[in-house]
């Protein structure tokens, strides 16, 4: 079989990834929250890792840019972040995540494949506590347009 | 005899029922640097679950009931030590006139 180049959809996660595990503190990042970051979610245990981070492909759907090729996609990629916390500093902690991750993303345009648009935020929102979990944790989303290679 | 009383002394004959089948125990209740109080209770786990996407998180949901004729008015942040472990108190989830549920975490 050919060796097929990756779907442009997965190059666009992977460039997220690495955007994200840049964040270490010893790179001037509050957190270390790139020490942990996955492409392949699963059930996290609670073990005393401090940070996961995982990114993912969500919802596909028609650009809403005219200037996008007919083939374009917009991808929406979804950071799920979670931290393992303290009761009382919890918050503080997840917004010194969030800050993390947007310094990771910003002028990374070039971290992205050719016909991958630079990922634009969506939003981002708190994922509803589980009151005997130590952990607190966001959704935030990026949105990227993406379109085949020639060949 | 009130309800309250009616009710305490239910959960007493209880408590000491299951006490001496051994699921059911006594611990210190403490808050802060308080005085500790000898407090009955019931300690109950299950599994739970932070997050409902892809990389959900697995934990417990671990339920203490304190004895509200021990610690009448258990507070938040305050800690139950029980068999050795020491539990924080989070979230109060029911209340009747003899027993206080709280959600509680480690540590």
């Amino acid at each position: 079989m050919a060796d097929l180049p990756k779907p442009q959809s997965w190059l666009a996660v992977q460039a997220m990834v690495a955007c994200m595990q840049q964040i270490r503190s010893a790179d001037g990042y509050r957190t270390d929250a790139g020490a942990n970051v996955t492409d392949e979610p699963a059930q996290v245990p609670d073990d005393g890792t401090p940070i996961v981070l995982a990114v993912v492909l969500d919802t596909r759907s028609r650009p809403t840019d005219p200037g996008a090729p007919r083939t374009a996609k917009s991808a929406s990629i979804a950071l799920l972040v979670k931290l393992s916390c303290g009761i009382t500093d919890a918050q503080q902690v997840l917004h010194e995540v969030l800050d993390d991750i947007d310094k990771a993303i910003d002028g990374k345009a070039i971290a992205f494949p050719e016909n991958i648009t630079y990922p634009r935020f969506a939003s981002s929102q708190q994922i509803p506590a589980a009151d005997g979990v130590n952990w607190i944790g966001a959704e935030i989303r990026y949105d990227c347009t993406y379109w085949p290679l020639k060949r | 005899m009130s309800q309250q009383d009616a009710l305490r002394a239910m959960d007493a004959v209880i408590h000491s029922a299951m006490t001496a089948a051994g699921v059911a125990g006594s611990g210190q209740y403490q808050l802060g640097t308080g005085a500790d109080l000898p407090c009955r209770c019931y300690f109950d786990e299950s599994q739970q679950e932070f997050g409902e996407d892809l990389a959900p998180v697995a934990g417990a949901k671990r339920l203490l009931s304190i004895f509200l004729a021990d610690v009448p008015n258990p507070q938040r942040l305050a800690t139950v030590t029980l068999d050795g472990d020491v539990w924080t108190l989070k979230k109060q989830v029911a209340i009747d006139q003899s027993l206080a549920q709280w959600v509680v975490t480690n540590g």
